[in-house]
């Protein structure tokens, strides 16, 4: 990509070149990511590594403590129903590539729909999420198990929450006619969707250690 | 190399079917087996990981660029 | 009047914070009344009623200051002006009150905001020592005294050295890598304005019930778990100053990354931007673990959760290990910016270029990586599993590695160089070698896990910290500060009082730390307010030091602000560097260039006749035109 002209939108990036502009200087792009994406992988490294810590918790609490039952009796964690919701959300994950596909190609209407899909989703998620905290039937008091269980989940409901806030920005700036072919005119949803399927990642993690191991 | 949303969605199906393979051996066996499978994965992935950050320091570093860029 | 209310500004943060503050409340007066239980809770660790509205209300005041007024609008996809530049840049004194998103602005407002913290946790550190001068307690009791050097440490530590290297490194690194700015301006200005909630909340805890938080800066459980309210001021209060560093330090990493001028390559870079990439790197990737240790201390206090509940399959262990690994390379983001700055500033009065240039910067990646693996060796005594110390006091020993490879690249820079001491900073440079090989050797001695166990919890430890934290990272601090002063100012401090500040310091910092090695061999026990008295003499000693080196600080704000105001005009680069923020004009233009400069050296090459590191737009023959180039990925 050996395009100059990437928009800087924090810069002068559609200035024409004055001799004697009020504006700052273009600032020079020094490498092919641009600000926008390398900002949310980074931003994702700080939050895998908060992820991070509380698996270490996880760990310490289920293998060096290690007792006699995980969880313990008489709980049992509802395998299906968040398998289901795996399903739901790796979905979602489909969905909002296909509306970066889309977008890609200058499919408007495309992106809309792979945008609402995946917000439904997302939140459909959340639901399952919370109706099953509902009929658990233990709290975060429960032990260790009940803390670090509703910690891992909750914190990832939190992100699904955050991710689902971004989506929404995306979404009514979709149908406000934001959004365009350039890669650089759709970043507003290419960055959400990063963000999207870090979330999605991190459940497909958090379920494998949490509801199967 | 590109960075954006298709790279990433990438990973979403890496991960995705080594969970899988982590999730099927666990309920095939034990959990142990399973969590040690999954920690070689996890080691395989740093490793990755690892040789990626070395070959983009090695593509980065001397490419001076500028007006002054004799490639 | 309602105008006020509605612009961004203070009127509107007020507003903003109050109403926040109301709402947190009420919500939790209804929802608690609602489930039967009692509107007001006040167990030790409890409180709700005030928690809540205390999460709160920094978001109506950050939203009430303007820090996302933009972000909103664009949110909702109402217009937005990318090219506004209004709040951009200080035209008079009161811009330095109000959401800026230049990094000129928002450097001095940390800096500013920072040092504040410093004389207030000084003073903390003043009642410490004057409680300490003689056995037995006079001045503060026991309790006081736990808060005292909890909240000196926590405003150090957070609200101190780790923001001060970002405003420094805010102000100058832009303009070192031939910048117009930061990546992200508005988070720029987000994570200034984060800083002093951190700040009010580690303060204003001196007003909870219970006092205080007086577990150390470290809040170890279990015994912060069942700690006074204080204890979750002090967790807030990390939160904001960790997702503040966090943001800073993924600006700069996007910045030095994405913009460097053209011509600038990582081996051209200056090593304080080298520096304040591999600190952005540890804090991006450590800082979490705080983040996650405070929250999970903060739900076993208001949510009865059992991380750290011995009884309840909690791990109390498990605490340490995870602060312990943010909080080790924390060290390092504490001391790899002072780094960069020294070798700044050695190069420059040295007249020579740094020795070793790469290795220098090699060395901070090794430091970076292996600061991962030795987070155990603050843990020997804590009842780990055994079998971490020794790979934790080979890892501890190998790290003494690259930090004596910058120590040696500065001596073998200073080797044969034109040294002068025309300024302040270079004192404090030459003065940071010294007193840091001392701490970093005391660091070494306490590596050794025989020894560690001998001194855990002495004086040793304290006499050690402050060696590499006052003598290390403070030093590193003033010596930026006398540095960049005419840069940031445009006029020259009082050479006279800078060195009366620096003789001061260094008497001040050598009474106070030596001979709390000794003591603290003998078995001084820290954090305890009172102690045997055979240790009488040397404390009474050590606290007149330590209120020398009080009293000199003075002398330092009061060279600081005068000279700002009455201070001689400065030059554009009256220490005659290379690098390219001494190439335009102090204090540098609004929008630091007219056009991106193009550099064409590497940034030390002093004594190297025709050597240039950069060409200013409208010197060279060839002004850099058409294509930007792309470097790397």
């Amino acid at each position: 990509m050996e395009s100059a002209s990437v928009p800087l939108p924090h810069g002068a990036g559609g200035h024409a070149a004055d001799s004697h502009h009020h504006g700052p200087p273009e600032a020079n792009q020094s490498s092919r990511i641009d600000r926008q994406t390398l900002g949310i992988l980074l931003f994702i490294v700080s939050e895998v590594m908060l992820f991070g810590a509380f698996f270490a918790s996880y760990f310490f609490l289920r293998v060096v403590v290690n007792p006699t039952a995980w969880p313990p009796k008489p709980f049992e964690l509802p395998v299906g129903v968040a398998g289901m919701n795996t399903a739901i959300l790796v979905s979602s994950s489909f969905t909002i590539h296909y509306a970066l596909e889309a977008i890609r190609k200058g499919n408007k209407q495309g992106m809309k729909l792979g945008l609402v899909l995946t917000w439904l989703l997302g939140l459909t998620f959340l639901f399952v999420q919370i109706n099953e905290y509902v009929h658990i039937g233990f709290s975060a008091r429960l032990d260790s198990f009940g803390s670090i269980f509703y910690s891992l989940t909750g914190l990832h409901g939190a992100h699904v929450f955050a991710g689902l806030m971004l989506l929404t920005f995306a979404t009514i700036r979709a149908f406000r006619g934001h959004f365009d072919k350039d890669a650089e005119k759709h970043l507003g949803v290419e960055v959400p969707g990063i963000y999207w399927h870090f979330v999605d990642i991190m459940w497909i993690i958090v379920f494998a250690t949490v509801y199967i191991l | 190399m590109t960075y954006n949303e298709g790279a990433v969605f990438k990973w979403v199906l890496i991960v995705g079917i080594a969970a899988a393979t982590v999730i099927g051996l666990t309920l095939l066996t034990r959990p142990l087996v399973g969590a040690l499978w999954g920690l070689v994965l996890v080691i395989a992935g740093s490793v990755y990981g690892i040789r990626w950050t070395r070959d983009w320091w090695r593509r980065t570093r001397d490419r001076p660029g500028g007006p002054d860029h004799t490639p | 009047m309602v105008a006020a209310f509605q612009r961004p500004g203070w009127y509107r943060a007020a507003l903003g914070a109050v109403i926040a503050a109301a709402l947190g409340f009420g919500l939790v007066v209804v929802l608690r009344e609602i489930s039967g239980l009692s509107a007001f809770q006040s167990e030790q660790t409890g409180y709700p009623q005030v928690i809540v509205p205390l999460i709160m209300a920094p978001f109506g005041f950050l939203l009430g200051i303007g820090c996302f007024d933009y972000w909103l609008r664009w949110a909702f996809g109402l217009p937005t002006i990318p090219e506004d530049h209004s709040s951009h840049g200080a035209h008079s004194w009161k811009d330095y009150f109000k959401v800026n998103t230049d990094h000129k602005v928002i450097g001095i407002q940390y800096i500013c905001t920072t040092f504040v913290f410093f004389f207030i946790g000084g003073l903390a550190a003043m009642l410490i020592r004057a409680e300490l001068a003689q056995p037995g307690t006079q001045i503060v009791g026991a309790g006081t005294f736990n808060s005292l050097f909890s909240v000196h440490a926590a405003l150090m530590i957070f609200l101190f050295v780790i923001p001060v290297f970002a405003g420094i490194a805010n102000y100058v690194l832009p303009l070192m890598i031939g910048a117009p700015d930061m990546a992200f301006p508005r988070l720029n200005a987000l994570s200034f304005w984060m800083l002093p909630i951190a700040g009010l909340l580690f303060l204003g805890s001196f007003l909870a019930p219970g006092g205080a938080f007086d577990a150390g800066w470290t809040g170890y459980a279990p015994l912060s778990t069942g700690a006074p309210l204080g204890q979750s001021f002090f967790n807030l209060g990390v939160q904001f100053a960790g997702a503040s560093s966090i943001a800073t330090a993924l600006n700069f990493l996007v910045t030095i990354i994405t913009m460097r001028a053209p011509g600038m390559t990582f081996w051209r870079m200056p090593l304080l931007v080298w520096a304040n990439l591999s600190t952005s790197l540890l804090v991006v990737a450590a800082t979490p673990f705080i983040a996650g240790a405070q929250f999970m201390v903060f739900f076993d206090r208001i949510l009865h959760t059992n991380f750290f509940q011995f009884g309840a399959g909690g791990d109390v262990i498990s605490y340490q290990h995870i602060f312990w690994f943010y909080s080790h390379p924390a060290v390092y983001i504490m001391i790899l910016p002072g780094f960069g700055i020294i070798s700044e500033v050695i190069s420059t009065h040295a007249r020579k270029p740094i020795f070793g240039y790469r290795l220098m910067a090699l060395a901070l990646i090794g430091i970076i990586v292996l600061s991962y693996s030795v987070w155990a060796h603050h843990m020997f005594v804590a009842g780990m599993f055994s079998w971490l110390r020794v790979p934790m006091m080979l890892t501890t020993l190998l790290i003494a590695v690259p930090t004596g490879i910058k120590i040696f690249s500065w001596l073998g820079t200073l080797y044969f160089g034109k040294i002068h001491t025309k300024s302040t900073a270079m004192l404090f440079a030459l003065a940071f070698i010294v007193t840091f090989t001392i701490g970093g050797i005391s660091g070494v001695m306490l590596g050794m896990v025989p020894f560690d166990i001998h001194v855990s919890d002495t004086y040793f430890i304290v006499a050690h910290i402050h060696f590499v934290l006052f003598g290390g990272s403070v030093f590193t601090i003033f010596a930026g500060i006398y540095h960049w002063f005419p840069k940031m100012t445009g006029r020259m401090y009082d050479e006279k009082l800078g060195r009366v500040h620096f003789w001061g310091t260094l008497i001040g910092t050598w009474g106070t730390f030596i001979p709390m090695h000794w003591i603290g061999m003998d078995g001084m026990p820290r954090r305890v307010a009172d102690y045997a008295a055979q240790f009488g003499n040397w404390n009474l000693l050590i606290s007149c030091f330590a209120f020398m080196l009080g009293a000199v600080q003075l002398v330092f704000l009061y060279n600081m602000i005068v000279s700002w105001r009455f201070g001689p005009k400065a030059e554009a680069n009256p220490w005659r560097a290379n690098s390219i923020e001494w190439l335009v004009s102090s204090p540098p233009p609004i929008y630091n260039f007219d056009e991106i400069p193009r550099v064409v050296g590497g940034p030390y090459e002093f004594g190297i006749p025709g050597a240039q590191h950069a060409i200013m737009a409208g010197e060279g023959a060839e002004v850099p035109t058409g294509e930007p180039s792309v470097v790397g990925t």
